[in-house]
């Protein structure tokens, strides 16, 4: 994850001070990009509050015992910068060291005894922990930019368009199986080929509505909404696990998937598993079920300050991608089912016929 | 000619059996160490060996003294002599009042510079030890305090120009660069400095009355002054020692806070001009003068003494000096506080100083600090600012000084009850202040007697302990002790402060940077350059003993460059392995550090790891009921005189912290925390054991722990050790730390289980750790962690198991 001066400076004052902690590390991951370009922007931006950025360049690090002794070459290497502060007599320092690499060790090393020169507890030994900023700042999902929330709702969108663009194609070719399909989707009612064809024209307006503006989905699952979204959302809403599984299964059948292709699950989707095992066909509409359900609750605690609690931004970032891997995965997976509609619809005709 | 650890040891056993009222034991014991000790080592134990004497009744009393005197006068006059050291001529005995103290101590400092150079313990230590006893017995009674107090102190500064220039010269003929000489030169002087001060500290609680204080307190500051007058006059390759002095002010200046103010002037009268930069003679002279003269209204069994000097290196530089004042039942606390550099401008220094509740704060101030000071009448903020540094100049501000000390000794006594305690004694410990620390040292004898039953033995030692058990205190206290040995201690901890330190580490370091073929005489190379800089010894042919301490980021290290360097491997790691196994062949090799196994790396190809043998390194001695242990005075500085105790109590803090010393400071803060929340009175009685019982009850209880803000270190380590991170990576460490979980578990009141329930108990973790049960065992006990006692596994420390139980989890 690539993070924004401004940002790192905002996660930095997310984290609370421990009581009594005086100086404090962050390791900060930076995969790519200008380290060195990173730690003067973070220079600017931070201005005259207590907080240095330091770039690691050696290969230390790699053994427990000597994590603090580790810190205090890093300290001597980076002399100037934090002699400057001594000016200003700061109360409280922190420090981010931009690496490369994940910091994963045990901290169990001896305490260090700080420079005479440093501009905190000069010449006092002291024992701190290191922890990974991304780990340890947590915020609302309201204030997590990094869950890239637009990306998810046009994610989300393109899925429900290529789905609705699908069960089109159905109608076209099979209107008896669009029936079923429509059924599945609306439980309490009773369908018929013009009750399908009549949900069918909601969900196509409905998509025709939002097309402007994909990055600003947002679904909702409202009892009184008709789309093809809000449908799936009801369902799964109102499901157990065994019962999701036997809707995807009946949606799996619907589609004409044959199971050829294997989605692999969103995170958010092995939660939902059901006690019996499903076949691969309907892994992929239970995962598509899940996944949307996982993209509706995702937009909405990130659009509500209240009520939601904070989390790690890299637990948020990583959900995210997976979400969005997955939403894309989906959306290709369900075009594929008709654009090889007519050697696989052949297939499957004849799988049914049998 | 020292005291050596066995007749330390007698002494302690001797003084726990008249404890326990077995006086017949005593008795023989006594007698038995009084005929064995050579002339000089009874010399030096002389005033220890009185002390227990003294603890006889009458008719014991009387043969035992008449025991030892006739001993001494037998010795002297050389009949039996079983001297077996190498001297010239033997010098003058301080036991022999025919002569003046000074002469005296001339002819010992002479004989010390001649045959125990440097060797700040324990031939150092045992005879200004005996000299300060002396001082405090003979001088007061002579009327000639003043005269040989001046005398001296011309000792001392004869003595300090000699060994410093001739360490120096001698270091630098040897190929050691003017730099690292430098720097151990002015090490040097601190060390002498800091003994001084450790002594002066042990000896003060001893003090009775005005007169034996104004002794201690002349004889000391003579002293301490003699030796840096005496170092500022050597010359260091045509550097004077003054500006050696003046380039490293935080080596001498907590020192001279222990000086009485007429030692400081003639001190700063020497010291050249360029000096004056900073207002140490103004401010700290007229300081040091004030509190001199309030001594002088301190009569009978009153004192006033220096009690602690600390120096924040934090600007603007501070020394803050504490005085304890006893009047009767009053035991005050008057804090001086001194700016000695530069003009203090803004408040907040200011402040920081009242925060540490100076009872006077002496600074030149800024425009800014004067209006402030004068708008709200501050009281207690003394500026310097319109006075010169000269004598009248000096005396006048020392005059303003005093006036307000007067004023707060006075409203002390009408204060608030003296009695109820306010105040958290063993939170003064400094814990985390290295220089500080240096004036809280206790002398260990187990750590030497531990060396000295390997005397002549060669291999690889392992010496594990707990973190912060001192053993690195321990390893540097070493350094240059030992009769045929020269002990040599090297940390592989990054020490920017003690670069010496580092130069092992730095040489190992190099060597895979640069990643050549190793030469052959690398590692014999670098311990003899750590030799001649850190012990100012030549190692041509002497048994060397040599200390790696943090050794097991010696193996990280090694084991980090040889994982993706195959070459690294063969041109230096193994290398440097088969030439540590070569070394110890002839020479003793030991690794400190926490953990046991840190060295099993590459054993498939070395034949370092068969020849490692672990050995037990002991935390603070106690022996129950001794009234003076290693423990005991550890304990007695970090309570201060403020809280005395009696024996069952310093028993009852052992079996809680096993000697520990990090711990039992976090445990006396915890426990003086408590007495203030149970409004406990002073000066009525000694701490007790029952009251360290109630203690425990309410604070020691798991839920108590969880919440407990006074063992974060060790909290937090505990945690670490206990996380799925160290299960994978610190698989000992953890599996320890879960041992001490379970059996804090399991027997939350005793701590103790038999053998084969503790097999029990820690079979599972032992075999999910894959360590043998029985290492497991006999490598955590070595270590501090287990006890295992006559068929009884117990905790090492038990608040380390208290701590395991009550660790919050850590997710990794």
């Amino acid at each position: 994850m690539d993070y924004s001066p401004s940002r790192i400076v905002e996660l930095v004052r997310a984290v609370p001070w421990r009581p009594d902690a005086r100086l404090r590390l962050f390791w900060v991951r930076c995969p790519q990009g200008s380290r060195d370009d990173l730690a003067t922007a973070l220079k600017i931006s931070i201005g005259s509050e207590s907080v240095v950025p330091i770039v690691l360049r050696s290969a230390a690090f790699g053994n427990a015992n000597a994590v603090l002794s580790d810190v205090l070459e890093l300290f001597e290497a980076n002399r100037a910068a934090l002699e400057a502060l001594a000016e200003s007599a700061p109360d409280q320092l922190t420090v981010l060291v931009l690496a490369r690499d994940e910091f994963r060790l045990v901290q169990a090393s001896s305490p260090i005894t700080l420079p005479a020169w440093f501009p905190i507890c000069a010449g006092k030994d002291t024992s701190f922990l290191i922890s990974d900023l991304a780990h340890t700042a947590e915020v609302k999902p309201v204030n997590c930019p990094e869950t890239r929330l637009a990306h998810v709702a046009e994610l989300v969108f393109r899925l429900e368009e290529a789905l609705v663009d699908a069960l089109g194609q159905i109608e076209r070719s099979d209107p008896i199986r669009l029936v079923g399909v429509v059924q599945v989707l609306m439980p309490s009612a009773d369908i018929d080929v013009a009750g399908a064809v009549a949900a069918l024209r909601q969900f196509e307006a409905h998509i025709a509505a939002s097309t402007s503006e994909p990055r600003a989905y947002r679904p909702n699952a409202a009892d009184g909404s008709k789309f093809l979204g809000a449908r799936m959302l009801r369902l799964t809403l109102n499901s157990s696990p065994k019962q999701l599984a036997n809707t995807a299964a009946n949606l799996a059948s619907g589609f004409n998937d044959n199971g050829t292709r294997v989605l692999k699950q969103p995170f958010f989707g092995i939660f939902w598993r059901p006690a019996a095992p499903m076949a691969e066909r309907v892994v992929n509409w239970h995962s598509i079920l899940a996944g949307y359900f996982e993209a509706y609750q995702l937009i909405n605690a990130a659009s509500h300050a209240g009520d939601f609690p904070a989390f790690p931004v890299a637990l948020q970032y990583a959900h995210s991608l997976d979400l969005r891997r997955f939403l894309h995965e989906a959306t290709e997976h369900v075009r594929g089912l008709h654009d090889h509609h007519s050697a696989e619809f052949c297939t499957a005709v004849r799988y049914d016929e049998s | 000619m020292a005291v050596s650890p066995q007749t330390r040891s007698t002494l302690t056993e001797i003084s726990a059996l008249l404890s326990e009222n077995r006086i017949q034991d005593a008795d023989s014991k006594t007698r038995e160490l009084i005929s064995r000790l050579s002339s000089s080592e009874l010399t030096l134990a002389s005033s220890d060996i009185e002390a227990q004497i003294a603890r006889f009744m009458n008719q014991r009393r009387r043969e035992l003294g008449l025991l030892l005197k006739s001993r001494h006068d037998r010795l002297a006059s050389g009949a039996t002599s079983s001297e077996s050291e190498v001297v010239v001529r033997r010098p003058l005995s301080l036991l022999d009042t025919g002569e003046p103290l000074s002469l005296r101590i001339r002819h010992q400092l002479h004989h010390l510079a001649f045959n125990f150079i440097f060797k700040w313990a324990p031939n150092y230590r045992d005879v200004l030890k005996l000299t300060l006893s002396r001082s405090i017995e003979e001088l007061p009674p002579t009327g000639a305090l003043e005269i040989q107090v001046a005398d001296i102190g011309e000792e001392f500064a004869s003595h300090s120009i000699d060994i410093f220039q001739r360490g120096y010269i001698y270091q630098t003929s040897r190929g050691l660069s003017r730099d690292v000489a430098e720097i151990k030169s002015i090490s040097g002087v601190q060390s002498f400095l800091d003994l001084l001060v450790s002594l002066y500290l042990e000896t003060r609680p001893k003090i009775e009355n005005a007169a034996q204080a104004n002794a201690l307190w002349g004889v000391t500051s003579a002293a301490i002054g003699g030796v840096l007058r005496g170092y500022g006059r050597a010359e260091f390759g045509e550097v004077p020692g003054w500006s050696l002095l003046q380039k490293h002010p935080a080596s001498w200046l907590p020192p001279i806070g222990f000086c009485r103010g007429t030692e400081l002037m003639a001190l700063f009268e020497e010291f050249p001009d360029t000096l004056s930069e900073t207002n140490l003679q103004l401010v700290l002279g007229a300081a040091a003068l004030a509190i001199e003269r309030m001594a002088h209204s301190f009569h009978g069994r009153e004192t006033l003494l220096p009690r602690l000097s600390r120096m924040s290196i934090n600007r603007p530089e501070r020394l803050d000096v504490t005085y304890s004042a006893k009047r009767g039942a009053l035991n005050q606390d008057l804090l001086v506080s001194c700016f000695w550099r530069g003009v203090i401008e803004g408040p907040a220094a200011i402040r920081t100083a009242q925060g540490v509740r100076a009872a006077v704060i002496v600074a030149r101030l800024g425009p800014e600090n004067q209006a402030w000071v004068e708008s709200e009448s501050i009281a207690g903020v003394i500026d310097a600012s319109g006075f010169r540094a000269e004598q009248q100049q000096i005396h006048h501000l020392s005059e303003l000084v005093l006036s307000r000390l007067e004023a707060v000794s006075l409203s002390g006594e009408a204060d608030h009850d003296p009695a109820a305690i306010s105040h958290n004694f063993a939170s003064d410990f400094p814990l985390d202040d290295p220089d500080f620390r240096r004036q809280f040292l206790i002398e260990r004898h187990s750590v030497k007697k531990l060396l000295q039953d390997f005397e002549g033995n060669t291999g690889i030692h392992l010496w594990c302990s707990v973190r912060r058990s001192g053993k690195t205190t321990a390893a540097q206290e070493l350094a240059g002790v030992g009769g045929a040995s020269l002990v040599v201690s090297q940390t592989m901890d990054r020490q920017p402060r003690q670069p010496i330190q580092n130069i092992f580490s730095r040489r190992i370091r190099d060597a895979f940077e640069t990643g050549r073929d190793l030469s052959d005489d690398f590692f014999i190379d670098v311990v003899r350059e750590c030799t001649l800089a850190t012990t100012a010894s030549d190692a041509s042919d002497a048994r060397i003993v040599f200390i790696i301490d943090e050794y097991e980021s010696l193996f990280g290290l090694i084991d980090s460059n040889v994982r993706d360097d195959k070459g690294l491997k063969y041109k230096v790691a193994l290398p440097l392995l088969s030439q540590m196994v070569d070394f110890a062949t002839r020479h003793l090799l030991i690794f400190m550090g926490q953990r046991p196994d840190a060295f099993l790396i590459l054993a498939a190809d070395s034949q370092l790891a068969p020849l490692v043998k672990q050995k037990s390194f002991p935390l603070f001695e106690h022996r129950q009921n001794a009234p003076s242990t290693e423990f005991t005075q550890l304990l007695s500085r970090v309570l201060s005189d403020k809280l005395p105790f009696d024996s069952p109590f310093a028993n009852a803090v052992f079996i809680e912290t096993g000697g520990h010393p990090y711990l039992t400071v976090n445990l006396m803060e915890d426990f003086n925390d408590w007495l203030i929340e149970n409004k406990y009175r002073m000066g009525v009685l000694s701490l007790s054991a029952e009251n360290f019982t109630n203690f425990e009850k309410d604070r020691l209880g798991q839920a108590a722990l969880k919440r407990s803000s006074f063992y974060s270190f060790f909290s937090g380590q505990m945690s670490q050790y206990l996380s799925e991170a160290a299960r994978a990576d610190e698989p000992w460490l953890s599996a320890v730390a879960l041992t001490l979980k379970a059996i804090a578990n399991k027997h939350p009141k005793t701590f103790t289980c038999s053998i084969s329930s503790f097999e029990t108990l820690v079979a599972p973790i032992a075999s999910d750790a894959r360590q043998p049960l029985g290492r497991l065992l006999t490598t955590a006990t070595q270590a501090n962690f287990l006890k295992d006692k006559d068929g009884q596994v117990s905790p090492g420390i038990r608040i380390l198991a208290r701590l395991a139980a009550s660790a919050a989890m850590v997710i990794n």
